[in-house]
């Protein structure tokens, strides 16, 4: 494919003007989405038809050859000049197409959803307890909570927090006594760990839990 | 994996609450691990990028919203099975693709589903209705509207595959090779499809240009 005679780095300036349209179109996937590619080909485009245009072409090329060439070919080219242009005119219009900004419940629904799918993981409890204890970061609240989770142990009552937290009443009671022991456990787990959400809800500006 | 946090340094640093020097699969560690601060921190990073995505494949707001929540939540599901080899915004947004993708099918909003694997198909065979011929208006926000819309209907009428490129390359910030992972799709690939659909695009935008 090479042409005979022409040594690698010869005569560059020759080889920049050998690359036709459709070769030239080639390239143009990268000059649009190939920032470095992009401007190889700008700064080789400088070097080719700027003021030091001779002494560019006559010095070692720093860039690619294809980016000598496409550059060489576009300063001569105005058809795939003009084509390029309108490429990327289309790329910077479609930033005029905007997206609205998260609603200021988005946050408080999704933690209402993820309670959902966390109270449907109940063989989770030890992990989540453990988790609770191990991670909390409201260090000094620890000891209440850890006093409230002994009480609510204790009192073995499912509804110690379920007046706050009207949802769990949801929760269906029809299986055997230890199940159930465990469930009121998982409840009383949750209702810590919301409390904890609301303690921290000054913070972090989210919702009290919805339900 | 972090730079310049020795490992105790770390656990003191998350048991704080501060996740700043973990990267995003570490956080989806945490979170694996049972820390539920590590799902408010990948909540805090990705709320918007999420409902912007998802704003833009159903265009509605609160279908966008409940979407994007259903993709927080299917990460708090799957934290199981998270490896951290994936980038966890690659994982991210291959949930995100999936649910929308679905979405749009489930409510018809969509091309066939026969067409999502032919994205060599010409783009002018799908349901693509014309732009409408208006007169130039005077109203900047009335043709600001238009363009949008316009812009808007040209990028969804897109083969599916040239359309989650699009929307994740223009809109989401990312480069070709994790658009590339996302879609398990080679590099040269997904150059190529997204080149394709911005030369479609273009075709199709002349008028606003
Ligand atoms: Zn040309």
């Amino acid at each position: 494919m090479t042409k005979e005679g022409m040594s690698e780095g010869e005569n560059m300036k020759e080889l920049t003007r050998t690359i036709n349209c459709k070769t030239c179109g080639k390239h143009f996937a990268d000059l649009l989405l190939d920032e470095s590619f992009a401007a190889q080909v700008r700064e080789a485009g400088r070097q080719q038809t700027g003021p030091d245009a001779e002494a560019g072409a006559a010095a070692e090329p720093i860039h690619g050859a294809a980016a000598m060439q496409v550059a060489a070919h576009l300063a001569g080219c105005a058809t795939c000049r003009e084509e390029l242009e309108q490429l990327q005119a289309t790329y910077a219009l479609l930033d005029s197409w905007t997206a609205p900004e998260p609603s200021a419940f988005f946050d408080s629904r999704l933690h209402v959803r993820l309670r959902e799918v966390r109270a449907e993981e109940p063989e989770r409890l030890w992990s989540r307890v453990r988790s609770f204890f191990l991670y909390s970061t409201r260090q000094r609240l620890r000891p209440v909570l850890a006093g409230a989770l002994a009480v609510a142990v204790i009192a073995g009552g499912g509804g110690t927090f379920a007046g706050l937290y009207g949802h769990q009443d949801a929760m269906a009671i029809k299986t055997s006594p230890t199940v159930n022991d465990l469930k009121i456990l998982d409840n009383n787990a949750q209702a810590l760990q919301q409390m904890d959400e609301l303690l921290d809800s000054g913070n972090d500006n989210s919702a009290p839990p919805v339900s | 994996m972090v730079s310049g946090l020795a490992p105790e340094q770390r656990r003191a640093a998350i048991a704080r609450g501060d996740f700043s020097h973990l990267a995003d699969s570490e956080v989806m560690l945490e979170l694996k691990a049972g820390n539920m601060d590590a799902f408010d921190v990948l909540l805090a990073k990705y709320r918007k990028p999420m409902v912007h995505f998802m704003f833009r494949m159903v265009h509605n707001q609160a279908v966008a919203e409940e979407l994007a929540q259903e993709v927080f939540l299917r990460v708090y599901r799957s934290r199981e099975t998270y490896r951290a080899e994936a980038r966890f915004s690659t994982w991210l947004y291959r949930i995100a693709t999936n649910l929308g993708v679905n979405y749009a099918r489930d409510t018809r909003y969509e091309r066939t589903a026969a067409t999502v694997y032919l994205d060599e198909v010409d783009a002018e065979t799908g349901m693509t209705p014309d732009v409408a011929d208006t007169t130039p208006s005077a109203e900047v926000g009335l043709l600001r509207e238009e363009r949008m819309e316009a812009i808007r209907r040209h990028v969804m009428a897109l083969p599916e595959r040239q359309r989650n490129a699009v929307l994740m390359h223009k809109y989401q910030g990312m480069d070709y090779q994790q658009i590339g992972e996302v879609l398990k799709l080679s590099e040269s690939a997904t150059k190529s499809l997204l080149f394709r659909a911005y030369q479609t695009l273009r075709e199709k935008l002349k008028e606003f240009v």
